[in-house]
């Protein structure tokens, strides 16, 4: 498999690069400190408080991902009842929003400072090539419901945005070494450098090692005949910020990754290690008309195929009337899957646009639209003159279009009501579309696992009722929302099996298959706070989800309603100190049932409902340098919480230094 | 009948200062920081006048010995209405309870050029302060267009695309 990765990125000029939702280079710092509340442009595309976000989100802070010892991304997202995670092996982990998660999840796009880390090969994310150490992130915002009107494709369960410190307004150095069970050893370095007034300059590095569990060496061994690779995980990246004057400011962002182990996708296995690289260019300016955000990244991925990326983006946040304002933008995405001899691209012209009005001080409206027109095509030879497609077959083209519609109204100073409606869309993954394995049986026999060219992409309603209410007297509030949500065409992939010709050859060919739709309806309720040195929360999460899918003999598993969690509840509570801190979370999942158990691969087998507790400990032992100590799934020293490999107990012990 | 009167009189008279000492300290660290948004203004220490009069006293003594906010310190000066005009300050801070000087204020700061931030939002109302802050029980930021316009002050885009104009 080819190796190398050329980048090659054009600047069309100062004024003319943009991102997916936003060049993302407003200065949170200041901002921050002057509405003494979170930031985010991850609802609307413009700088936005997050008590004015149209859309269910939750910010994680700095604070929050510290104080929870979670080891990694999902452990961090781990502690919303809305989220749930599927760790199917010591290295894998799977993330959704409210249900309808699965190996390689397609629903929830994660975005890295704007750019997408979200993998369009599988049409997945893998967490642990995600280029960032929990230590550089300033926050994490979690959107809950579709954003694809913002986000574009894939934005259907919610949308995940990491969000780094700033390069050239925050200082950020810190170094952390963690040793822990099942032979775990990581670290991580970031630096971060003021070359001058305007010019500053981030680097950040990370390691990982970790035993396979025994659970994953049994499954492995039963289907590729080895043992489970151990998970690995490397990770750096370089931020350069620059402000070329008042208005203009410039990043430049290049990483790589590589992560090893073994994965399971659907009743397949893989040990195919996965290595990705990206560079991005923007630039934000102010103007007189507004602000203007341009970005051009490229994202390459070497897995099981190549995958590149290539996004363009443009937009317009002005202010035209005081209780007006718009957002207009444009992309442009390039997505290419090499395999053996032929190459499948896809492109896609975006159009979007977002109005903001401020009915009165108390009420406001957002609309926001946009139009994706997506074009299909490939070219070079198959894996086989057998190969039931041609490439005429992948001349194919959809334009769809989505809608995020909200109000926002301030009953009173404490109290806040929100309503959304939505319409996402989901993209088939570029396996969907044009994955080529052969087998061959037995002579004249050929088997194919393909892609369908006339994969048609999975539309999502969502409608939404949320209250938001203060409490001065614990320094905290309640959150609830009622949502209702419908999803049509899901797809399974490789659960439709077609015979081609029986002479002279027989051949056959498994495909991705539309399932049918499904719907959900659900509460969620948190409340949190804080009492002097104690800082609480509580969450409850429930869903009803009703599927009615058609799906064939071959797929055993495609079952939303069995697999989501009815009933999610998390409760975690932390008391700080002046140089002790110590906290404890738990989480309860109800009865589900899940893939596969112990060596068996295929099947849906039922898994108990469980709780789950964590905790930690830490100790700053200097102003700089703190030791913590910390545990996880603590009740048991194994949990199914999937139906394949148990969750084991696990203990860390980490050293932490911040300049 | 008249000590009735006499205490409703003190009593207003009290209820009224407590009224003009309405400016807190949190209200200067909101207006530090919002000064920092202000196109042309240079970061650090800042010259800032405040307008002699009614309120002026509780206000200097929430800014105790100056404040200072995302990377602006506040360093005030009083400064009577007439005199504003020559003080060839940038940033007017008004304090509340000054309504019958609001038009001679604004006339001064336009001649300046200079941005005039104010937690009395009838300032901001009548197009007379271009900035209003309140900082409790929730940051809000009212700009007046048309005073921005009058004194030729203008934002950062994000800062105005966060705060409320009117």
């Amino acid at each position: 498999m080819q190796r190398t990765c050329v980048f090659a990125i054009v600047l069309a000029g100062a004024a003319g690069l943009a991102g997916q939702a936003g060049a993302d280079t407003i200065d949170r710092s200041a901002l921050e400190g002057l509405f003494d509340e979170p930031v985010t442009l991850s609802a609307t595309g413009a700088p936005q408080r997050v008590t004015d976000a149209p859309v269910n989100m939750t910010i994680i802070s700095q604070d929050d991902i510290r104080r929870s010892g979670a080891i990694d991304l999902p452990g961090v997202l781990e502690r919303l009842a809305n989220v749930d995670v599927m760790r199917t092996s010591a290295g894998q982990a799977d993330v959704s929003i409210r249900g309808y998660n699965g190996t390689f999840s397609p629903r929830l796009l994660v975005l890295l400072n704007g750019r997408q880390v979200y993998l369009d090969e599988y049409g997945m994310t893998n967490w642990e090539t995600i280029p960032v150490q929990l230590s550089e992130i300033r926050q994490i915002e979690v959107v809950s419901g579709p954003n694809t009107a913002l986000f574009g494709f894939n934005a259907v369960a919610g949308v995940v945005n990491i969000i780094t410190y700033e390069a050239l307004s925050d200082d950020v150095d810190a170094v952390m070494v963690r040793a822990g069970s099942q032979n775990y050893a990581g670290g991580s370095a970031v630096w971060t450098g003021r070359v001058s007034n305007d010019l500053g300059v981030r680097v950040s590095l990370g390691a990982a090692n970790t035993d396979a569990l025994p659970g994953d060496d049994t499954i492995a061994r039963a289907f590729l005949g080895a043992d489970s690779v151990d998970p690995m995980t490397r990770t750096a990246a370089i931020n350069a910020a620059y402000n070329l004057n008042e208005h203009v400011h410039f990043d430049l962002e290049a990483t790589w990754s590589r992560n090893e182990g073994t994965d399971r996708y659907t009743t397949a296995l893989f040990s195919h290690p996965y290595e990705t690289n990206s560079l991005k260019a923007a630039v934000s300016a102010e103007t007189e008309l507004g602000l203007v955000d341009a970005q051009i990244y490229s994202n390459f991925l070497e897995h099981d195929l190549e995958n590149r990326t290539t996004v363009t983006a443009l937009s317009l946040v002005s202010k035209p009337a005081p209780a007006h304002i718009v957002r207009i933008a444009g992309e442009y995405r390039r997505n290419s899957l090499v395999q053996g001899g032929g190459e499948l691209v896809y492109n896609v012209r975006s159009l979007s646009g977002m109005w903001n009005w401020q009915a009165n001080s108390d009420l406001a409206f957002t609309s926001a639209a946009r139009f994706d027109a997506l074009d299909l095509e490939r070219s070079g030879s198959f894996i086989s003159p057998d190969f039931p497609f041609t490439n005429a077959d992948y001349d194919q083209s959809f334009t769809e279009w989505s809608f995020n519609l909200g109000a926002l109204y301030r009953i009173s100073e404490r109290d806040a009501l929100r309503f959304s409606a939505a319409r996402g869309v989901g993209s088939p993954g570029l396996i969907e579309y044009g994955y080529e394995l052969g087998v061959t049986p037995a002579p004249g026999t050929i088997f194919f696992v393909a892609g369908d060219p006339s994969a048609a992409p999975t539309i999502v309603y969502n409608l939404e009722l949320g209250w938001d209410h203060e409490i001065h007297t614990i320094d905290g509030r309640v959150r609830a929302a009622l949502f209702w949500q419908k999803n049509e065409n899901l797809r399974s992939f490789g659960s439709r099996s077609v015979v081609y010709s029986v002479t002279p050859t027989f051949v056959s060919a498994l495909l991705p298959q539309p399932v049918g739709d499904s719907e959900m309806g659900g509460f969620e309720i948190g409340v949190e706070g804080r009492r002097g040195r104690y800082v609480w929360d509580a969450q409850y999460s429930w869903r009803d989800i009703e599927d009615a899918l058609t799906v064939s003999p071959v797929d055993v598993e495609t079952s939303y309603e069995a697999t989501s969690p009815e009933h999610v509840f998390t409760a975690g509570v932390t008391w700080l100190g002046d140089r002790f801190e110590a906290g404890v979370d738990t989480r309860y999942t109800s009865e589900t049932m899940q893939y596969g158990r112990g060596a068996q691969l295929i099947g849906l087998f039922p898994v108990e409902a469980y709780v789950q507790a964590n905790a930690r400990v830490a100790w700053r032992l200097t102003n700089a340098v703190e030791l913590e100590v910390s545990g996880r799934n603590l009740l048991e020293s194994q949990t199914q919480t999937v139906g394949m490999t148990p969750v084991e107990r696990g203990g860390y012990v980490t050293l932490r230094a911040t300049f | 009948m008249r000590k009735r009167l006499a205490a409703l009189f003190a009593a207003s008279i009290l209820l009224t200062a407590q009224a003009q000492a309405a400016t807190t300290a949190r209200d200067l660290q909101v207006i530090a920081r919002a000064v920092g948004f202000i196109d042309g203004l240079p970061r650090g220490a800042v010259d800032v006048a405040i307008v002699d009069g009614p309120g002026a006293d509780a206000l200097f003594a929430a800014l105790g010995r100056g404040v200072t906010a995302g990377g602006v310190t506040l360093n005030p000066r009083r400064v009577s209405v007439g005199a504003l005009a020559s003080s060839g300050v940038r940033v007017i801070i008004v304090p509340e309870g000054q309504t019958a000087s609001h038009a001679a204020i604004s006339a001064a700061a336009a001649r300046l050029g200079a941005v005039t931030l104010s937690t009395d939002m009838g300032c901001v109302r009548s197009g007379r302060c271009v900035v209003g802050v309140s900082a409790s029980p929730r940051v809000e930021i009212v700009v007046s267009r048309a005073a921005a316009r009058l004194s030729r002050v203008s934002f950062s885009q994000a800062f105005r695309v966060m705060i409320r104009e009117i």
